[in-house]
């Protein structure tokens, strides 16, 4: 009871991912607006209505009693707002009203087109589901948020297991993964990366097949990605395993990206990552980049000197 | 006061949400089967998928689409061609990622479409198997999948300088087996294409 108690005073004593929840939140902005531009060229035909591509109706537009058929016959409009959210998002502007907005539009966004989709648009959605409730203003925004005391600590608390949240989705999708690969033969088996390396629609280079003739490099590999996905969720929490399990998860999502084309889905399920390290880690990191970039400033200008 | 009691509410929340989410991200268990209307509602609000090739597919597929006009045929296969251009334009091969998934995830749609479709049925019902394709399409020739694919006829017409209106469309799924694991340094074995799934020939509008 006493452990309880003590665990969520802590989780209102402070926002203890204040630094990467803002680093999070302009990283995920980067990754939509890459997403906007190179969509961009295409948008008619993957999002409106002159397309060959028969599409259902979006949930979210249905539940606000917006026509589905309007939003696609004005496509260009929704993206330019999307986009729009975006950078207000980006600054930090509108703080949770706008943290909302985002969330809604990318939800919008995934519907109009949900064959597009894959398992990083999937962690997107609820990533930022959890993030509407999150303080994520403390870095990198126009104007911090302050608040009582009161509300300081609630506000503590409700982004504190909104970052939970987002750790336990993460841990959840691997953990799930891994056992649906657990069941299959070529998984339990250990060839299953002889097959992936070989599907012509994911042969990210020209040596994917020669690669994956070699025994060694299968059976180490397929394992390894069961491994990772199993135990991920139980020994990232621990400060002796956490680090071989962040490095080598940013080693199989690289991998996926190189081999497999797959490369914003990587990039989400490796930014998640960094809600596994410590406020004062980033903290340092963040001096430590500062400082060598003033140093750099520097430089220049004791030179005109 | 109210400071405990948003907090309490958080934490009611917080549990709820995570033991229905765990609960319905597990496999099909009996426990899970019996909330199968829950699930279904769940998956409305909160879709999510995790099994991501579990199993690998064993198989390249293959999209034929066969251009008839009176005793002409043409026919242009698709699915190679883009994974070609998706891999030649890799990492910035974003147009052809996108045509890439949407051809795919239908041809994967009607494929499992059709393991349901064959499990309803007795053996001696699917023995001509032409005709269980033609029984298929008739039920779901108005399907998002059988349409896309149809429509994306249209596309392949346009590509190739054909006026499609002037032509009945056929399309055929095809998979090519890869080789088993043990047979990898075969260099004598041919790999095999067998077909899925044929339409008759229809005009499309």
């Amino acid at each position: 009871m006493d452990y309880l108690k003590n665990t969520l005073t802590k989780l209102e004593e402070n926002n203890n991912h204040a630094y990467f929840l803002a680093l999070f939140r302009v990283l995920l902005c980067l990754l939509i607006f890459e997403k906007i531009i190179v969509k961009w060229d295409d948008i008619y035909w993957l999002y409106g209505t002159d397309t060959f591509i028969h599409h259902n109706s979006s949930l979210v537009l249905d539940l606000l009693g917006i026509s589905t058929n309007w939003v696609r016959e004005n496509i260009q409009m929704f993206f330019i707002l999307y986009a729009a959210i975006t950078i207000l998002y980006f600054f930090g502007i509108g703080k949770y009203i706008v943290a909302f907005l985002m969330f809604l539009f990318t939800a919008v966004f995934q519907q109009l087109n949900g064959i597009l989709l894959n398992g990083g648009d999937n962690l997107m959605t609820f990533v930022l589901l959890y993030l509407c409730f999150a303080d994520s203003y403390a870095y990198f925004s126009i104007k911090k948020l302050t608040f009582q005391k009161n509300i300081s600590e609630i506000s503590n608390f409700i982004s504190n297991i909104a970052v939970v949240s987002i750790q336990i989705h993460l841990c959840l999708a691997y953990f799930i993964s891994g056992i649906f690969k657990v069941h299959a033969d070529v998984w339990f088996n250990g060839v299953a990366t002889y097959y992936i390396f070989n599907m012509e629609r994911f042969m990210g280079t020209p040596y994917n097949t020669i690669i994956a003739k070699n025994t060694f490099f299968v059976v180490a590999s397929t394992y390894f990605t069961l491994i990772l996905e199993v135990y991920f969720p139980f020994l990232v929490w621990f400060k002796q395993t956490k680090p071989f399990f962040l490095i080598g998860g940013i080693l199989l999502h690289l991998g996926i990206a190189v081999f497999m084309m797959l490369y914003d889905f990587q990039l989400l399920f490796i930014a998640v990552y960094g809600f596994f390290i410590s406020n004062e880690t980033w903290l340092n990191v963040h001096s430590k980049v500062v400082s060598f970039f003033s140093k750099y400033k520097l430089k220049p200008q004791q030179a005109h000197g | 006061m109210y400071k405990k009691i948003i907090i309490g509410l958080s934490c009611l929340i917080f549990v709820t949400y995570w033991s229905i989410t765990v609960f319905f991200q597990l496999p099909d268990n009996p426990v899970k089967v019996d909330f199968m209307r829950g699930n279904r509602i769940f998956e409305i609000f909160l879709y999510q998928k995790w099994s991501f090739f579990a199993p690998p597919p064993k198989h390249d597929d293959r999209l034929y689409y066969i251009f008839k006009k009176g005793d002409t045929e043409i026919s242009f296969e698709v699915v190679a061609l883009l994974n070609k251009a998706k891999a030649v334009n890799a990492p910035f091969n974003g147009h052809e990622n996108a045509l890439d998934y949407i051809i795919s995830n239908q041809l994967h749609a009607i494929s499992t479409s059709m393991g349901d479709f064959y499990a309803d049925k007795n053996k001696k019902d699917i023995e001509n198997i032409e005709l269980t394709w033609i029984e298929f399409y008739k039920k779901n020739k108005d399907g998002h999948n059988l349409k896309t694919l149809l429509n994306y006829a249209k596309v392949v017409a346009k590509a190739n300088k054909l006026d499609y209106s002037e032509y009945e469309i056929c399309l055929i799924l095809t998979n090519i087996d890869i080789p088993k694991f043990k047979d990898r340094n075969d260099t004598t074995l041919k790999r095999q294409e067998k077909i899925t799934f044929k339409t008759p020939f229809v005009k499309i509008i």
